[in-house]
């Protein structure tokens, strides 16, 4: 059996060279955008609509190659045992696990790669990969908002790259593999060229989202004109049902009823839409009745984080405790259950305050460098959307000394992370909590762990 | 845990080197992706180290045919050493013509080619005399050990390293001590947490070592958990063992007792002929399986004694005992009779009491045997779903392994115990846990096969008759009443063991009488059990799948991804 539709975006059967491979699969109602990255040592990473990652040893990557490029068995194993010293029958029955994994993996209502088709289990954050599975593209510091808890550190007026710079560094991000690019700011509506962008990137083989405050989006052209590009996935802030509180909390008066008919906007479209919203003193309070109103909207999935400790966000002072994350969330939680919504919870956490997997959020810690990066309007590279410390320019300098940036490694090894946090269990998830709620809010600092299996004994 | 530096320590050092032969033009030039290293010190004094190392040789350099591993010493038996490449046992296994003292592996057919990535995992069983006294603490012993590095001339790239230190059975987790990682590593400390039987585990990690830079890794322990023969005083550094290098092959002067290296003059001479004759064959690449990994959270912690034991599959009578105990123990009930089996709940109610012991007594206060069984298996299907749904996207394999180990742990405590009080005291303490073990029976009479016991506080709640015929003490505390110290009575230990034996036992049937038709009545619920949530729509909508997994995938932790704006 052969994987229908599939378009490549790269091929070459003579040999699977290293390098960034982007299919399209169709699938009824609908397609999943699927990525291969192959490393130099022949390793593979295979991104699925650009959030479920799976690594491949070299072997599978050239199974998966060969899957995806749409050969039939017969073909794969010739291809195969001209390449390895491998019997037919091995060769053959490898490959027909690997596309069964694979036709699993990509379709919508698949089997769970964990319990049912059991693939290795790695450590979280254990991979190191050769680049970020997604870059940010802060295309502007301008913004049409003023939100007292802006994570942003940088001037309105920060020099901005041209059409063709821009053009440049997203060819320059597909060449180093990196298979997803989010449009964010400032606001990034607010550049003229984004659809330009977009299509650029559309064109390349990337998966693009835009992060916006949904202002201009509430221009029904505007919103068509993006997904004339190709956009795939918007993400819009909207911080409560209210509209006094939404528009306190964004500093612009009127923006609420701007940026709900944007929601409404872009739901009427086959984007994937979700929103998000910051859970702070001002709207957490009301976070269910929100919650119920965004339902009531038709938005299927919505993300909610903390407040970020970075530009006016240090010193806004309406932040939430991390230990007192959890009522909200249980409240968020429940009312995304209720009505058939997907949460995202983005915040990473020291986990002895607030753990997210145990309330099945999720895994999260910081991946600032690891899995994503930023690009300011300059081209200068940041390890995240608010960590202000340059690791190199990203049409200047090469990748490897900005992969391998001493910042880089910093945050990607977890080297802040307290000393209190060293016998934890949960380390390797936790990794410690956001680095910059850790330079900035000293007051929290880690329990000395979570306890020991032992010390189950005493509960 | 406590924690300390101890700087001054002599011990086994395990230092590999590879070098090259500068014969026949070989060239060696491969990058160790990937190096895990397991050093068990056994409780006689042993050393058994576990290598894996996956090596990618480049695409210019010679085959690797030959891998030859240093070891600490003399004190080894070579039957008792094996050897895999890809998964595939190695036939060559013998005393290595190169690294004295070591052992070599010879690759043969299955030899890594340029170009090509292998995995060599060794297993030297047993090494003895690696252990030595402690400087600083005459009471501790140490072990020390590096693993191997290489000439940087031949090795590329980074090291994901990771050693492990199994520490003796029984090193109870305050008790060892760490030796600070080496310079230039990410964190000044070991993680630490126990393996799947209960040892203290020191694990070193970097995911961005190198193979040229040599690591040293030291513990200590409390010398107690060896025989104190095994125990050698130190060696000063300068009289360590300097082996004398074959003949072509470059040593460096700091590099003491072994080497690995690939590749040997004869060896080499075989290979040239092997590969004239086989040409074709050798183009090819060693194959090696697929291999498709995803990053997920792998163990559900958190889960009570009582909803591991479903997680284990524990019998369900089995399960329904530990929730009988579980609620006696927290003051929640008492048995008014034996057989049948009848229970009255007590007031004031202890609070927190876990849902499944809530529905549990509820189901109790009914005396019809028809109606209590429909209620307790309505207690056992919503706690089996219960278990389901927390386990969402954690490692089944690695959660179960889990408990296992706080099994083990308990039985440890309760087995090591020094007096029969504390043995007592730690039985009644980790009583749920000990109940998940299958051999629970059997073991709780070897435990308590001589000596007193001190019934616990709940007991007389749980056995009434017993504790009439049991014999006054000056007991400890039982845990069930913290910080009172009371008295409590005592049983010969075969008693007591015969009793809770058969409590276990007979409880469940006293309490559904068909235990065999109570059990299906639930698992024609739970089994098969419930498919995993799906999403319902595709990417268009949902931006694919949406089972509770996907958010265990690390990939996904698109973290603040315009979050916070």
């Amino acid at each position: 059996m052969r994987l229908p539709s599939l378009r490549s975006r790269k091929s070459n059967m003579d040999d699977l060279t290293p390098g960034l491979y982007g299919y399209t699969h169709i699938i009824p109602g609908g397609h999943a955008r699927i990525h291969l990255r192959v490393e130099k040592d022949g390793r593979g990473l295979l991104l699925i609509n650009a959030n479920r990652a799976v690594h491949l040893n070299p072997t599978a990557a050239l199974m998966v190659w060969l899957v995806l490029e749409g050969q039939s068995e017969a073909e794969a194993v010739a291809y195969l045992r001209n390449r390895y010293q491998v019997a037919s029958k091995t060769a053959r029955s490898d490959f027909a696990e690997v596309r069964d994994h694979i036709e699993q993996l990509i379709k919508p209502d698949g089997a769970c790669p964990i319990h049912e088709l059991e693939l290795d289990l790695l450590p979280p954050f254990s991979e190191t990969p050769s680049a970020p599975y997604r870059m940010d593209l802060a295309l502007t510091y301008r913004c049409n908002a003023n939100c007292p808890h802006c994570y942003n550190l940088r001037p309105r007026n920060y020099p901005e790259m041209t059409t063709d710079q821009w053009r440049l560094v997203i060819d320059q991000l597909w060449e180093i593999g990196i298979p997803h690019i989010c449009f964010t700011g400032g606001e990034p509506t607010l550049r003229e060229d984004l659809g330009e962008l977009i299509s650029h990137a559309e064109a390349k083989g990337q998966i693009t989202g835009l992060l916006t405050n949904g202002i201009h989006l509430s221009d029904r052209s505007y919103v068509e004109n993006l997904l004339d590009a190709g956009l795939d996935h918007v993400q819009i802030t909207i911080e409560s049902h209210l509209p006094e509180e939404h528009d306190r909390m964004v500093g612009i008066s009127g923006a609420w009823d701007r940026t709900v008919q944007g929601i409404r906007n872009v739901l009427q479209y086959g984007l994937y839409v979700m929103t998000n919203t910051t859970l702070l003193a001002g709207n957490t309070p009301y976070i269910g009745y929100t919650i119920d109103f965004l339902a009531d909207l038709g938005v299927p999935t919505i993300g909610c984080n903390a407040l970020i400790y970075s530009g006016r966000g240090r010193t806004v002072g309406t932040g939430i405790p991390e230990d007192d994350l959890a009522p909200a969330l249980e409240i968020v939680r429940a009312r995304s259950i209720q009505h058939g919504q997907r949460l995202i919870w983005y915040t990473p956490t020291q986990y002895c305050h607030f753990d997210p997997v145990q309330m099945q959020l999720g895994v999260k810690g910081c991946s600032a460098a690891r899995y994503n990066m930023c690009v300011e309007p300059d081209g200068a590279v940041i390890p995240c959307q608010s960590y202000y410390e340059p690791v190199g320019n990203i049409l200047l300098d090469s990748w490897e000394s900005i992969w391998n940036h001493d910042l880089s490694l910093w945050l990607r090894e977890r080297r802040y992370v307290p000393k209190e946090c060293n016998a934890c269990p949960m380390l390797k998830e936790c990794g410690g909590g956001c680095p910059l709620t850790l330079r900035h809010q000293p007051q929290q600092a880690p329990m000395n762990h979570i306890p020991m299996p032992e010390t189950l004994l005493e509960t | 845990m406590k924690r300390q530096y101890f700087l001054i320590l002599l011990a086994v050092s395990l230092l590999l080197v590879l070098t090259t032969v500068p014969v026949l033009a070989q060239t060696y030039y491969f990058s160790v992706d990937e190096e895990i290293v397991h050093v068990y010190l056994e409780s006689d004094g042993s050393m058994r180290i576990e290598y894996i190392l996956v090596f990618t040789n480049d695409p210019s350099a010679s085959p690797i045919e030959f891998v030859d591993i240093g070891l600490p010493n003399y004190n080894y038996d070579l039957s008792s050493v094996y050897g895999w490449i890809n998964n595939q046992p190695i036939q060559h296994v013998g005393k290595s013509e190169y690294v004295s003292p070591g052992i070599e592996l010879g690759l043969q057919s299955k030899a890594i080619p340029p170009g090509a990535t292998g995995e060599v995992k060794v297993l030297i069983d047993r090494v003895e005399g690696v252990l030595f006294d402690n400087y600083d603490d005459s009471a501790y012993a140490s072990a020390k050990f590096s693993p191997n590095w290489f000439g940087s001339q031949y090795v590329f790239g980074k090291t994901d390293l990771t050693v492990t230190f199994h520490l003796p059975p029984g090193v109870q987790p305050d008790e060892p001590r760490w030796h600070a990682s080496p310079s230039g590593w990410p964190s000044n400390q070991p993680n630490t947490g126990l393996d799947s039987d209960g040892r203290v585990i020191y694990i070193w990690h970097n995911p961005s070592a190198n193979a040229h830079t040599q690591y040293t890794f030291g513990a200590s322990f409390p010398r107690s958990y060896v025989p104190s023969e095994v125990v050698s005083k130190p060696v000063p550094e300068g009289e360590l063992f300097q082996p004398s290098p074959p003949s072509g092959i470059r040593i460096p002067s700091n590099m003491i007792v072994s080497f690995l290296f690939f590749g040997g003059i004869i060896l080499v001479l075989v290979g040239i002929v092997a590969l004239a004759v086989n040409s074709d064959r050798r183009r090819k690449l060693a194959y090696l399986p697929p291999k498709l990994a995803i990053e997920g959270h792998g163990i559900k912690r958190g889960l009570t004694a009582i909803e591991a034991a479903v997680l284990l599959e524990t019998p369900l009578d089995r399960v329904l005992t530990m929730i009988l105990f579980s609620a006696i123990k927290k003051g929640a009930t008492q048995v008014v009779s034996e057989d049948p089996l009848k229970i009255e709940r007590l007031t004031p109610q202890p609070e927190k009491l876990r849902p499944y012991e809530e529905d549990f007594l509820k189901a109790m206060v009914d005396e019809k045997p028809r109606k209590r069984r429909t209620a307790l298996q309505k207690v056992m299907v919503t706690l089996v779903k219960t278990v389901q749904k927390k386990m969402k996207g954690f490692s089944l394999r690695e959660t179960e392994n889990y408990y296992q180990a706080i099994m083990k742990k308990a039985w440890q405590q309760v087995e090591q115990a020094a007096t029969p009080e504390v043995r007592s005291k730690l039985y009644d303490e980790g009583l749920e846990w000990t109940m998940l073990d299958r051999d629970f029976d059997d073991r709780t009479r070897r435990v308590f096969r001589t000596g007193p016991v001190f019934v616990p506080i709940w007991w007389g709640r749980y056995r009434p008759s017993t504790v009439s015929t049991a014999r006054p003490s000056t007991a400890v505390p039982s845990t069930s009443a913290p910080g009172r110290s009371v008295s409590l009575p005592t049983l010969p230990g075969a008693q007591f063991a015969a009793t809770m034996v058969t409590g276990v036992q007979s409880a469940a049937s006293s309490m559904v009488s068909n235990v065999l038709s109570f059990t299906n009545g639930v698992t024609k619920t739970t089994n098969p059990p419930p498919p995993p949530s799906r999403s319902r729509s595709s990417w268009s909508s949902s931006g694919g799948s949406s089972c509770a997994c996907a958010c265990a995938c690390a990939g996904c932790a698109c973290a603040c991804a315009g979050g916070g704006r």
